[in-house]
């Protein structure tokens, strides 16, 4: 079942097109990822379905409702959540309070219990719970984001480039979490400029250049294809 | 015929014949102002003051990026330096061509007092710290008259010696080749002499090494002190030269006006430059010259028309001049803001400003 | 090869938290010396410290023998140490080559009075920052840029011009913080052509990087961190393959491939 659909989707900055009409498709339940060089429209797109930016032209649903006229804001509380590239926590506030942000339109009495499930899956911010976001290490931040995004209960978590400026541990790690996430029953759309692991992780695909989808699949069958491979993951053509 | 017309703004000698033909109106200005009423010249000389407080500003919040909210305290400081040293108060009375420089340089003393406390601070803090000494000084003027009266309190200075220069007295009227050079008239062709100074100052200072330097500084003070900015020394020097602009021009207000109190530099005043400078496109500096201008003539031209209007439509006036004054500061700022924030004619990069989308940090992404 | 820059006992804590502590190294001239670590290991803390950001707790670093120890941002570039940014910090609103004459200014001297006066030495020296800028932009790659404002730049030039800046001020150590972070294959590839041939031309390099291939692939000497602490430091090979780094920040190089 249809999660996210994205038809024709045009956004324009100025007088520059930054996505050329995209169609893409999550189902419920499934991690899809979206890949392509620095400036292929991948942070547009995914900007444009959290209504960060306006759409130019085209369609987004999100469950069986029209969006794209929707504030960002009214999108987060039905659901769908964006963790923005370069995290964007609070940095003056404490790890507990960027977590209390996230659950701020919240009303229900599962934040308590969710905020601990955060902490399960990342012990590093239980241990600095009281201490100022903007200290923590890159990939601590990065986790920050994440928990905080995860603690408006998303049905469907978008992330913008979270592996990047991270070590490659961190990132790995990063990326495990968002599988972990998944399995977990939220529905994932990942933005990355690590096409290896994200590639590894999704069930399927999508490729962006200039704007414009090139290629789709499953995303095993990506990793695998030359051109992507040439293309994205550094290898030179046999 | 419209292409002809374009055509010629092309011609390699149009801006010269452009700038001719500014040069000759702005010369015959005054006399033409003069057949409407002595007044109209006077409001002139005013614009053109606020125009070089304006410009000193701009220096200062435009080029630097240092939003001062006191700014009113230099012209205050050059006005007074005047006042003490060319009037009855003190008995002294030195030519205006050697007390000028000596405002100038007070003032930008001053400017480096004002802004060395601030280095550190950043956008709001900044601007509360200069706001408030821009009061201090304001209050020091007004209560340095005990025990040793210097400035004479709230009562201020009276009989401020004009501008005296080989014997043209800038008070008299004097009849040269049949036209009528009256005293504001004379102050006139000075503010025009000084104005063009400040404007070429202006023009060099933005397109120099330095220029550069308070723009860096404004763009990204820890990048900029990353590339060898001394960014402590370039910014007071930006404070110490709008300040010392701001003192010229009070030394001239004082001898226009023959008379100052702390009165004539309250708060309001520096919020009303910082407004002509915002409104007019920070940084540019012929923006902010527009801004200076309008925000100086439309008041008085609604003056004139509004209250005879309302005296025609309501038989007697039911809203002051003050008050109208200060409710079109507070509309054309609101327009302005909402429908051109760079302001009338904003600088290249205020526009690149605004109009950068909003893209993280990293500047990624088209 | 003689010492260029040599850190001795370098210590930092921010509040509770001890960023860097007893860090010590040295680096040659004409090196190409890389730093490594996982996020929080105290790499960008070292670089500020190094840049006069912030002042060391403890230790100090000293460069071609005399200590720099106290000096500010701005003396620090003046003696020849120039840096570019994690974030990248580039002045956006400006153009391109705005951004790399402001780089020259350390390095010329007009003041107020030659801007107004513009005499024929300020002439010429605006000239040559203007030249000078040009040439540089062309030896990164941008110079079809020249105009465009920095913040409208695509990601990988962006990086470039943050390094022509850099190189204007004329450094004798350029300090690079990911200059390859975002940077796909191909333009990770360009950047190693670069900043080997930016060594060929006289100016040592000091690195912090995540990107393995390139680190391997350029750099004579790497220094590891983990928690503030000097956990390994040698030539890339040896590095790679010290048991203590590989557990504190590479991990198990199986995990990369495919399932």
């Amino acid at each position: 079942m249809s999660l996210l659909r994205i038809r024709g989707l045009e956004v324009r900055y100025g007088g520059i097109r930054a996505v050329k009409g995209v169609d893409l498709e999550v189902a419920q339940g499934e991690l899809v990822c979206l890949i392509g060089a620095n400036g292929a429209g991948k942070s547009s797109t995914l900007r444009a379905v959290a209504g960060l930016v306006p759409t130019a032209a085209g369609s987004i649903s999100f469950g069986d409702r029209e969006i794209s006229g929707v504030p960002a804001f009214r999108r987060a509380r039905a659901g769908l959540v964006m963790v923005p590239e370069g995290r964007g926590i609070f940095s003056r506030l404490s790890v507990e309070e960027n977590l209390a942000m996230g659950a701020y339109a919240r009303a229900d009495s599962g934040v308590a219990s969710d905020r601990a499930r955060v902490f399960e899956l990342f012990p590093r911010l239980a241990e600095r719970r009281d201490q100022i976001a903007g200290t923590l290490s890159g990939g601590e931040q990065q986790m920050l984001a994440i928990g905080r995004g995860l603690m408006s209960r998303p049905t469907l978590l978008a992330l913008d480039e979270p592996s990047m400026g991270l070590a490659p541990m961190a990132a790995r790690r990063i990326l495990e979490v968002i599988r972990d996430i998944n399995r977990a029953g939220v529905t994932v759309l990942l933005v990355e400029q690590n096409a290896q692991g994200a590639l590894a992780l999704a069930h399927r695909a999508y490729v962006m250049e200039s704007g414009e989808i090139a290629l789709s699949g499953e995303g095993r069958t990506l990793l695998a294809d030359p051109r992507v491979r040439e293309a994205y993951l550094g290898e030179t053509p046999a | 015929m419209l292409e002809e017309l374009a055509g010629l703004k092309r011609h390699p000698a149009a801006p010269w014949v452009g700038t001719a033909a500014v040069a000759l109106a702005l010369l015959a200005l005054p006399f033409a102002l003069a057949a409407a009423g002595t007044t109209w010249v006077r409001i002139t000389n005013l614009a053109f003051l606020f125009v070089l407080l304006s410009l000193g500003l701009n220096i200062v919040v435009g080029f630097a990026g240092l939003l001062d909210l006191g700014y009113i305290a230099f012209y205050a400081v050059g006005a007074y330096v005047y006042a003490l040293l060319a009037s009855p108060h003190f008995g002294l009375h030195w030519p205006f061509w050697a007390i000028l420089p000596i405002g100038a340089a007070v003032a930008a003393l001053f400017g480096v007092l004002i802004g060395a406390p601030t280095l550190k601070l950043r956008g709001d803090y900044l601007a509360i710290v200069t706001l408030g000494f821009g009061e201090i000084v304001r209050i020091f003027l007004n209560n340095l008259s005990r025990p040793v009266n210097i400035t004479n309190g709230p009562q201020g200075i009276a009989r401020i010696d004009p501008f005296r220069i080989d014997g043209i007295d800038f008070s008299k009227s004097d009849t040269v080749f049949g036209l009528v050079f009256s005293g504001p008239i004379k102050y006139y062709y000075l503010l025009l002499v000084v104005l063009v100074a400040v404007i070429f100052v202006c023009l060099r200072l933005q397109n120099s090494r330095i220029g550069r330097a308070w723009e860096a500084i404004r763009e990204d003070e820890i990048a900029a002190r990353a590339m060898g900015i001394d960014t402590t020394r370039l910014k007071l020097l930006a404070f110490a030269m709008g300040a010392s602009f701001g003192g010229v021009a009070g030394g001239m207000f004082s001898a226009i006006q023959g008379f100052v109190s702390p009165e004539s530099f309250v708060l309001v005043e520096s919020i009303m430059v910082v407004s002509m400078v915002v409104l007019g496109g920070m940084g540019n500096i012929w923006g902010v010259i527009l801004g200076a201008l309008l925000l100086s003539f439309v008041p008085e031209f609604l003056r004139f028309t509004v209250e005879p209007a309302q005296r025609q439509l309501f038989g007697k006036v039911l809203i002051e001049p003050e008050v109208i004054r200060m409710l079109i500061f507070g509309f054309a700022l609101v327009l302005v803001m909402a429908l051109r924030p760079g302001g009338l004619w904003p600088s290249a990069v205020r526009k690149r400003e605004l109009t950068a989308r909003d893209v993280p940090a990293a500047g990624r992404t088209r | 090869m003689s010492a260029l820059l040599e850190a001795h006992n370098v210590s930092k804590r921010f509040g509770g938290i001890e960023a860097l502590a007893d860090v010590s190294f040295s680096i040659s001239r004409g090196q190409i010396f890389g730093l490594i670590g996982p996020n929080g290991a105290g790499k960008t803390t070292l670089f500020n410290l190094l840049t006069g950001l912030s002042p060391p707790d403890r230790g100090s670093f000293a460069l071609d023998g005399r200590s720099i120890a106290g000096l500010k941002p701005d003396r620090v570039a003046a003696h020849g140490i120039a840096r570019t940014f994690q974030n990248i910090r580039l002045f956006a609103n400006l153009s391109a080559l705005e951004n790399v004459m402001i780089g020259r200014h350390v390095r010329t001297r007009a003041g107020v009075l030659g801007a107004v006066l513009r005499g024929a030495a300020t002439r010429d020296e605006e000239a040559g920052i203007e030249r000078r800028a040009a040439e540089l932009l062309d030896y990164v790659g941008i110079r079809s840029r020249a105009n465009e404002a920095a913040g409208n730049l695509p990601y990988g030039d962006q990086r470039r011009l943050e390094i022509a800046r850099a190189l204007a001020t004329d450094p004798v150590l350029l300090a690079l913080d990911e200059p390859a972070a975002g940077m796909n294959a191909s333009e990770t590839a360009e950047l190693r052509a670069l900043l080997k041939r930016i060594r060929d031309d006289g100016t040592t390099l000091f690195l912090i990087e995540h990107d393995m291939r390139l680190v391997m692939s350029v750099c004579d000497r790497v220094l590891v961190l983990d928690y503030g602490r000097r956990i390994a430091e040698g030539d890339p090979a040896e590095v790679q393959c010290d048991p203590k780094v590989v557990e504190a920040y590479l991990g198990d190089p199986s995990a990369e491939r495919p399932q």
